[in-house]
């Protein structure tokens, strides 16, 4: 019942869906019907692994343009379009199934979502000026700390004190996380990912780590339909591969999240540090090939 | 020959991207969601439940006021200052359209940048400040604002159209765009 009631909201949430379904009616039945079971299959597979990584906080969009390119069933042109808009849907659904079923202070979600928002629409222009090349080789550097203590505060090891348990936050550090997430919100603007930086400041600030999920998922939710609608109005996406996507991906999400609800604290808090490294990992290694090519 | 010039400023390209949104359909959708998420976060707050429960309220109501209420004109904000930013050097633009007998030849800061044949042209629509030549290619089209005509005006522009391109229907602009 309680999921039946979060998928009609997730549903009723996604405008996008409606955008996606008038489009692909008017305008693209005649490729939908001419997609072959390969590149069905390619979108749906793609989905539920990229979106399975996604929600854990690894990302989804370096995995599926990696698979995409190895099955090589769709231009190349087209597959930010479809990483988009196909990605749109279970990003939802992971935020809708991650609030209703973790607790989280209703304020405390407010205000992270708004700071966001009003990090992604407001400082884009300042932001599209910055290095980014700089901005990677800082945060990469700074999630290799920030990983190692926060294994010391799960461990009991140092004078790092425990892993919260709070399902909000209030006083300074509310502003400071509120602060953090604006800037989050911006950075998404020139390509970071807001998931790994969201989720170590909830957690450095004492957030119990299962309620870090809907606070990173919803503010991610919030934003990514904007870019989508710009994809679906252009036509610059393949429909097969977006509805096997969006598909896949819910499955994936949903897989897990029974992983991440029925995973031991311990492992949760373990397996969030793997991901902060791999952040790292992929920011710097990013930056230096960059730095190699002469991009800035 | 007709002409129109007016420079390209947050205000103007607000007024013409937004939408209203209360006149939306989809915006009677968000109302519904939102009664339903306030109604939640309330009644989930007073009775001895868990606040997951609350927290499907909060975030409804989230999701309704900023998707229903401010998305759109956010949407368009950023858009006018990615563009500006990007290309015209974070300054404002001027915008001189050309209305010929044989095309419409768009000039941005004194320099050609696009020209349209009328067979491209599937409507003529009318707001309060404003006309739409629309084409075909997602919803886009060739904006003329009826207070910046440095050649002739708008009621003969309107006249021109009407007796020149027959072939292209005229109509008065949808509800939510109508400014």
């Amino acid at each position: 019942m309680l999921l039946a009631l979060q998928i009609l909201f997730g549903v009723l949430a996604a405008g996008t869906g409606l955008g996606l379904i008038v489009d692909v009616f008017k305008n693209r039945m005649d490729e939908l019907r001419k997609a072959t079971g390969k590149q069905w299959a390619s979108g749906f597979t793609v989905g539920i692994i990229a979106n399975f990584l996604d929600t854990l906080g690894c990302g989804s969009f370096a995995p599926s343009t990696f698979m995409y390119k190895l099955f090589n069933q769709i231009d190349d042109i087209d597959i930010p379009g479809t990483l988009n808009v196909g990605d749109t849907f279970p990003v939802i659904f992971e935020a809708f199934i991650f609030t209703t079923s973790v607790e989280c202070d209703p304020m405390f979600l407010w205000i992270m979502y708004i700071c966001a928002a009003v990090g992604s629409f407001g400082f884009a222009t300042i932001v599209t000026k910055w290095p980014r090349n700089k901005i990677r080789y800082a945060l990469g550097f700074i999630m290799i700390p920030l990983a190692i203590i926060m294994l010391c505060k799960n461990t009991g090891v140092g004078p790092f004190g425990v892993v919260g348990d709070a399902a909000g936050l209030t006083g300074w550090k509310l502003i400071v996380a509120a602060g953090l997430n604006i800037l989050w919100g911006a950075l998404m603007d020139i390509g970071f990912g807001l998931y790994a930086p969201c989720m170590a400041t909830c957690l450095l600030l004492g957030v119990n780590p299962d309620t870090c999920f809907p606070v990173f998922m919803g503010s991610c939710a919030c934003l990514m339909p904007a870019c989508s609608i710009e994809f679906i109005k252009t036509k610059r996406y393949d429909v097969s591969h977006t509805i096997g996507n969006a598909l896949g991906g819910c499955i994936g999400v949903f897989i897990a999240w029974k992983l991440i609800t029925n995973l031991p604290m311990f492992w949760l808090i373990n397996l969030i540090c793997v991901v902060l490294l791999w952040t790292a990992y992929t920011l710097l290694s990013a930056a230096e090939k960059d730095r190699k090519a002469g991009i800035a | 020959m007709f002409v129109n010039e007016y420079i390209m400023d947050r205000r103007r390209y607000d007024k013409w991207a937004t939408p209203k949104f209360w006149m939306l359909p989809v915006f009677y959708i968000y109302c519904v969601i939102f009664a339903a998420g306030v109604f939640g976060w309330i009644y989930f707050g007073k009775v001895d439940v868990s606040s997951r429960w609350q927290t499907i309220g909060a975030f409804l109501t989230f999701v309704a006021v900023y998707r229903g209420v401010f998305f759109n004109w956010m949407h368009a904000d950023k858009t006018f200052r990615l563009t500006r930013a990007t290309y015209f050097n974070g300054q404002n633009w001027s915008c001189k359209v050309i209305i010929g007998e044989k095309n419409i030849s768009l000039y941005i800061n004194g320099k050609i940048n696009n020209k349209v044949e009328w067979k491209e042209i599937i409507k003529f629509e009318e707001a309060k400040s404003y006309f739409k030549l629309s084409t075909n290619e997602n919803n886009e089209g060739v904006m003329i604002d009826k207070s910046c005509f440095t050649e002739g005006d708008s009621d003969h522009f309107r006249q021109w159209m009407l007796d020149k391109h027959p072939e292209i229907t005229y109509g008065p602009i949808a509800p939510y765009l109508n400014k």
